[in-house]
């Protein structure tokens, strides 16, 4: 299996179909990283490929410094920004409701192949969507990608002693939010 | 160690991210405070919540549809700056290279043109993102048809521009920028981002580019602390919008392969970049040699036309009265039959010349030295170029594109014939309709329509009452679309709304637009005819019932043939002398003249100037007829394709002209969008 330097490279010479192996590859990952993030389906879709394209339309400037998915992230983090900013007027509790009224068709197992029951799953999920957009993704790329601090930093433009202060604020103002959940039947 | 205790080292803690140091301190504040470690605990068991949520995925055509959208991108303008090998010129040609090939060549220089347009042009010297605002310049369409006389088939690179970035010779750049705009307002814009380049305008100045001593032998290559995002892989200095350098790319792109030079005019703008030599531009600046030279598969509309060539629809001259004076403007693609192929590897390999890996951004490749037919190159990194399918298929798309806009910058009005999956049928016309801004008027065959100009069509008359559903609603396209019918789509827009609109069709998968099909010949025939009767609303008329072909329809009077030709032209199409089911008779007695549909054999004598009616008159009719038939790709129920005519009328432009040959600031111009 080709690593990413290579389909980049590839995908700079001129064969497009590299490029398509490299969406294949972090599709999945992407896509649920910002569905937990954007909170609907059809955003986190938008989200995504327009994070691949922009991937795409930049690619000479990956430096490879980073991971490539450090750096498709961040598009992808920027983009969702950018889009939430023009979309301000929704207002969280109509996401929320958006979100617990339409639950993503979940085509997988949990990592740990310890399914929550569905009713677990739309609480954390709107446990998390309560989250302000930045404890949200900062606690997303954590927790759901596993990314060290460093990558964070990296991927929110932000100091690695930020993510940590926040992450920290993060989780605890989830487990403020989950906590009735989990406690209560 | 001390150190006040913060509740965070507890999340650093559980991540591991604390030195060996740290890790211990905290381990030790765990055992002796259960309040922490109950908090521990509970992060922990909040991890395990999250890692436990299911795992969602994304559609199952995410990287198709990924890859279409970066396709698009590219086509409309907006493409990559590195731009491969691909479509989008594949523009890495460096600029030193380009001006030690301007002495060889014209054909070549547009190769190199185009490579580097995309690359380096664009980014240099038009680094403003407000393409959209440059129109400026937009000159009258008779000013700009007067001036596209002197254009030979070369595509105009008329990027749109701003102030040039720190570009060289910045008057120059200006003048001819504002040249570029003043000559081609909107469709300056519409096709600026498809690279047509300004021919005559670089034969003007091609001496004095050349020789200007202080143009840049490179394209400011990237200083070493130039951030490497901004600059496209190779190109040289570009210090500008970025959003422009992904303008460059699709302007060479859509002449990638240079074919018959278009790329080379609009290089004039650069010191000495793909100069065309004087003597070959000129050459190929006259209508008749450029139409001689096979380019009226796009251009060699008119009186002008070769003899026997068939009168190409796409040369705009749909509606377009045969004696419309206005000159032919031959388009460079395919001007030379030979040249363009010929070209082309040189373009490709040129282009290829420095494709640049990661990383080389700013840092034009001098070494590269391209040779004809050579698909393959280095790049100083050493990555290997080759071609995928689908860069061929991007190429072909920009280059009609190109094709297709130029079309468009010269005549105003365009018609190709689109071939849709009828499933996504509704889906592309509608989106013509929706996203474009642009008016889709549906004739159903009635290209009375057509002939009319819009302004005429705004005001009821008889022949818009027998077309009262001239605007129809996305459904009623539909329904009108799908079933054996040759319907037209009368598409009218600004310069950028029909640019996208054409990006969007032709960017679809399964889609096909042809520009050159007998089929566009009759309907270009039957327009031109519409057109050109005297009495338009009673042609009109009987063409819209003939056309419809509906049995129960009132076949009209039809003038008689104006001349010859005209007669031999009905004669050959027979579908302008009877539809099915229509009585050919019916009109018969109202016909004045000797041409008839029905008796062929009357015009049979007539002179067979018509392409198609080189054949004996009377049984060949029949021939022709069933020829024709055979031939004639009228879309059936049984059809998986629908296919659709769509006739792209440019709006008139709003803005005013700017001042020509002057310098000036990007500023100045107005947007032309309606």
């Amino acid at each position: 299996m080709k690593d990413d330097a290579r389909l980049i490279d590839e995908t700079l010479a001129g064969d497009r179909m590299a490029f398509g192996e490299l969406v294949r590859r972090y599709q999945v990952r992407l896509f649920n990283t910002l569905l937990h993030v954007v909170g609907t389906r059809e955003e986190a879709e938008d989200v995504s490929q327009e994070a691949f394209v922009q991937a795409f339309v930049k690619l000479d400037s990956f430096r490879g410094h980073s991971a490539f998915y450090t750096w498709l992230y961040r598009i992808a983090f920027n983009v969702s920004v950018s889009r939430r900013r023009r979309k301000r007027p929704e207002i969280s509790m109509d996401l929320h409701r958006e979100r617990t009224g339409e639950e993503p068709e979940d085509a997988g197992e949990a990592p740990d192949e310890q399914l929550l029951r569905e009713e677990q799953v739309r609480q954390v999920r709107a446990a998390i969507e309560a989250l302000n957009e930045e404890h949200r993704a900062i606690l997303v790329l954590r927790e759901m990608e596993g990314c060290d601090y460093e990558t964070i930093a990296e991927i929110l433009d932000m100091p690695i002693g930020t993510v940590r202060s926040r992450l920290h604020r993060a989780r605890l103002q989830l487990r403020e939010q989950l906590k009735e959940m989990l406690l209560s039947p | 160690m001390t150190r006040p205790f913060s509740d965070e080292l507890i999340s650093a803690y559980l991540d591991g991210e604390l030195t060996a140091e740290e890790r211990e301190f905290v381990a030790a504040q765990l055992r002796d405070n259960a309040e922490l470690r109950r908090m521990c605990d509970e992060l922990r068991s909040l991890r395990a919540t999250l890692q436990a949520m299911p795992v969602a995925e994304p559609p199952e055509d995410f990287a198709e549809r990924v890859l279409r959208q970066a396709e698009r991108r590219m086509l409309s303008g907006d493409g990559p700056s590195w731009v491969g090998p691909s479509a989008a010129a594949g523009g890495a040609i460096s600029f030193s290279q380009a001006l030690t090939r301007k002495r060889r060549g014209w054909r070549v220089a547009i190769a190199c043109a185009a490579a580097l347009a995309a690359s380096v042009l664009a980014v240099m010297w038009w680094p403003s993102n407000n393409v959209r605002d440059v129109a400026q310049g937009r000159a009258g369409r008779d000013e700009r048809r007067a001036e596209n006389e002197q254009l030979d088939a070369s595509a105009k690179s008329a990027a749109p521009s701003d102030a040039p970035l720190a570009g060289p010779s910045t008057d120059t750049a200006m003048e001819f920028r504002a040249q570029q705009n003043e000559r081609f307002g909107a469709a300056g814009e519409v096709v600026g981002e498809i690279s047509l380049h300004d021919r005559a305008y670089q034969e003007k100045h091609s001496q004095d580019f050349a020789d200007r001593e202080d143009a840049p032998p490179v394209l400011a290559p990237a200083a070493p602390g130039q951030d490497p995002a901004t600059m496209p892989g190779g190109a040289a200095g570009y210090g500008g919008d970025r959003s422009e350098v992904r303008d460059a790319p699709n302007m060479a792109g859509g002449m990638a392969d240079g074919k018959g030079g278009g790329m080379g005019g609009g290089m004039g703008g650069l010191p000495g970049l793909g100069t065309p030599e004087p003597d070959s531009s000129r050459r190929r600046g006259t209508r008749g040699e450029s139409a001689t030279g096979g380019g009226g598969s796009l251009g060699g509309y008119g009186p002008q036309r070769p003899g026997g060539q068939r009168p190409n629809v796409m040369s705009g001259a749909a509606g377009r009265p045969q004696a419309d004076s206005s000159p032919v403007q031959p388009f460079a693609l395919g001007a030379e039959p030979a040249a363009p192929r010929e070209s082309t590897p040189e373009t490709k390999s040129e282009a290829n010349g420095e494709v640049r890996g990661r990383g080389v951004a700013g840092e034009p490749v001098m070494d590269y030295t391209p040779s004809k037919g050579d698909l393959h190159s280095e790049t100083k990194e050493g990555a290997r170029l080759h071609y995928s399918v689908m860069e061929k298929d991007l190429q072909e798309k920009q280059e009609a594109v190109a094709k297709l806009l130029s079309q468009l910058n010269e005549q105003q009005e365009l018609l190709v014939k689109v071939q849709i999956p009828q499933r996504q049928l509704l889906d592309s016309l509608g989106q013509l309709q929706k996203t474009n801004r642009v008016d889709v008027l549906m004739t159903d065959g009635r290209l009375a329509e057509a002939s009319r100009p819009l302004s005429e069509q705004m005001q009821p008359d008889a022949a818009a009452q027998a077309a009262p559903d001239a605007v129809p609603s996305v459904q009623l396209l539909g329904e009108q679309l799908l079933g054996d019918r040759q319907n037209v789509l009368i598409v009218d827009g600004s310069a950028d709304d029909i640019r996208q609109s054409l990006v969007d069709l032709v960017a679809q998968p399964g889609i096909a637009i042809d520009p050159a099909q007998r089929e566009e010949e009759l309907l270009d025939l039957q327009v031109r005819k519409l057109r050109r009767a005297d009495d338009k609303d009673l042609y009109g008329r009987a063409a819209m019932s003939r056309l419809r072909q509906s049995p129960d329809q009132t076949v009209g009077p039809l003038p008689a043939a104006k001349d010859k030709e005209d007669a031999a032209d009905l004669k050959s199409y027979p579908d302008l002398q009877a539809g099915d089911g229509v009585e050919p008779g019916a009109g018969a007695g109202e016909l004045a003249g000797g041409v008839h549909e029905v008796q062929p054999s009357t015009s049979a004598a007539a002179d067979k100037s018509s392409d198609t009616a080189d054949q004996e008159p009377g049984s060949a009719s029949s021939d022709v007829k069933t020829e024709l038939a055979n031939s004639t790709k009228l879309p059936r129920k049984s059809d998986p394709r629908a296919t659709v005519y769509v006739y792209f009328r440019l709006l008139p432009e709003t803005t005013q002209v700017a001042p020509p040959a002057q310098v000036a600031p990007p500023t100045q111009v107005e947007s032309g969008k309606q």
